[in-house]
């Protein structure tokens, strides 16, 4: 990883990681810097090194002046051991995957660590109490954040007194629709988002200040606008693709904050609802944490865990016309309803879930997502 | 409803970490079943009213902080509710803190995150103390489990309701099979992971 004449830079935190850096990366590579990178679903050490196997050269050597790597919390903070990032971006924490990180403030811990193994300067967000007093950084610190008025995320609560807000660099002033105007100490960029809501305005808005901070004086403000404003989502983060001739949305919720946020800005109106809970959740006790009012029907719930998402719903009497124990089977049905509005078909799946869609339905390219 | 009861939870903000303030809605659904109605009340001091059932749920290091600087005498209070026949229902780390305050002797083990079965019982444990995952203390009951444990347990649920003579019979029905069955479901997956 030395190799890299422009370093290392490490995105990591509870959600966002894939979105900033693919926004990141996709405003350094406008710029004409050559940078190498992480799929998403490669952001643990070994999914990492075997990005790094296929994409090296039979002499090891890897292609680009700059990485830009999302790593999960805690293979971040093993990481950082051995490979010091230049730039790190420490993006929230909250309360997620608890079955493995037991408490919010051993994930604070995690982030710690990447930030105190940093050469340059540690990118943080300004709004998340967890983070904007870390403490033990020597180097610089920059902070983006959301402005007051915009709505606040949830994060892990710490129960302290609120320390004074750092000053922020890059802030999102507002967002109406996909539409969002961040201010930096470059001026002011305004552009639409690829998917809807206010995470995705905290990942923009990291996103800028990584690709400042990676390109110093090269930075130009008005090509990275542009690049955000034509940038599609990640995959499964709000892409649309037609499926039998209609619409359907795909939707990602790894976590509560994920599934949180985007029941919270789900349209007005949707189409039937699938929701697929898979193996990836171990414990699927945090489904019980979120507010469930946005669904008030589910066209078909199933998965790996389906019979713990069915009792979620039936509880909440949410009303669920199919519950389906053979996943494709569940895709299957799903597909083939015939919809012509209001709103579109959505699906919401988990990690595994999704994975396991996508395979069955031939989407094998997680770069070939379409704007719309 | 013919009967209706009065459920208290402390600080059910903080101590809702893994979904655990659950349990009360999975009890007051089984219990409307057989029209009996249940109103939640938050209690966020030690001031705890008169109320069929206390629950008293998980929360993370920071919350506990919080609560009981604010609150030192809590988990006093809520042994002598235990040591005076109350119906108290505590679960993970509310479990563990209400462990000691009644005496019962807790050690540190090696830290364990899995689902565990225990006397029929079914759930998630993700902690290093060493008591047993259910404990009954009088009319009380502490669970090492956290999260939603009656969800996975509805045949816990009911004995807890009709032990405490909210009930003197499970629920039938359509919906309660239905629910049921879906438990049996999830129980058989859990142990699978």
């Amino acid at each position: 990883m030395r190799q890299f004449s422009k370093g290392v830079v490490v995105v990591t935190g509870t959600a966002g990681k894939s979105t900033t850096t693919k926004m990141a990366v996709a405003i350094v590579r406008a710029h004409g810097i050559k940078t190498f990178t992480n799929p998403s679903t490669a952001n643990i050490e070994q999914g990492f090194f075997s990005t790094m196997v296929k994409s090296g050269t039979i002499t090891g050597k890897l292609p680009g002046e700059i990485a830009i790597l999302e790593m999960d919390e805690a293979h971040a903070a093993a990481f950082v051991k051995r490979v010091r990032p230049r730039i790190s971006a420490l993006l929230n924490v909250f309360e997620d995957q608890l079955d493995r990180f037991i408490d919010p403030a051993l994930v604070t811990e995690k982030l710690k660590q990447v930030a105190q193994a940093t050469t340059k300067v540690v990118i943080s967000n300004a709004d998340d109490p967890n983070l904007n007093n870390i403490g033990g950084v020597v180097v610089e610190q920059v902070y983006f954040g959301l402005a007051h008025g915009l709505p606040e995320l949830p994060y892990a609560k710490t129960y302290t007194n609120s320390v004074k807000r750092p000053e922020v660099a890059f802030e999102a002033r507002s967002l109406k629709g996909r539409d969002l105007k961040v201010h930096t100490p470059f001026g002011s960029s305004e552009f639409q988002l690829p998917s809807r809501g206010v995470h995705f305005a905290q990942d923009a808005t990291a996103a800028l200040a990584i690709a400042s901070e990676v390109l110093g004086d090269e930075f130009n403000l008005e090509l990275a606008t542009k690049v955000l404003d034509e940038i599609p989502p990640v995959f499964s983060r709000g892409e649309i693709r037609q499926i039998n001739g209609q619409p359907v949305e795909f939707i990602l919720i790894q976590n509560p904050i994920s599934f949180q946020l985007n029941l919270d800005n789900l349209p007005e109106q949707t189409g039937p609802i699938m929701l697929a809970i898979g193996r990836d959740v171990h414990d699927p006790s945090w489904l019980w944490t979120v507010d469930l009012k946005r669904l008030e029907k589910v066209a078909v719930v199933t998965g790996f865990n389906y019979a713990d998402a069915a009792l979620l719903l039936k509880y909440h009497d949410i009303e669920t016309t199919k519950i389906a124990e053979d996943y494709f089977k569940a895709i299957d049905e799903f597909m083939a309803i015939s919809w012509d509005g209001p709103g579109i078909k959505t699906v919401l799946y988990s990690a595994d879930a999704m994975r396991r869609l996508r395979r069955y339905l031939g989407f094998v390219d997680p770069e070939e997502v379409d704007r719309v | 409803m013919s009967r209706s009861l009065k459920f208290a939870t402390l600080f059910p903000e903080e101590l809702n970490l893994n979904g655990d303030q659950a349990n009360l809605i999975i009890l007051a659904k089984r219990l409307s079943w057989q029209q009996v109605s249940v109103d939640i009340h938050p209690i966020n001091n030690s001031r705890i009213l008169d109320a069929n059932l206390v629950f008293v749920g998980h929360g993370s290091v920071a919350a506990w902080n919080a609560i009981e600087t604010k609150e030192p005498e809590l988990f006093s209070i809520l042994a002598e509710l235990v040591n005076g026949g109350a119906n108290v229902f505590a679960v993970a780390s509310g479990a563990v803190r209400l462990a000691k305050a009644l005496g019962i002797e807790v050690n540190e083990a090696e830290h364990r995150s899995e689902f565990v079965s225990y006397e029929q019982v079914i759930g998630y444990l993700n902690s290093s103390s060493s008591f047993e995952p259910v404990v009954r203390v009088k009319n009380s009951i502490l669970t090492l489990l956290h999260g939603p444990v009656l969800a996975k347990n509805p045949v816990f649920a009911d004995q807890i309701c009709i032990e405490a003579g909210w009930i003197t019979k499970a629920p039938e029905g359509d919906l309660k099979k239905e629910i049921d069955e879906l438990a049996r479901a999830s129980r058989k997956i859990a142990l699978e992971h």
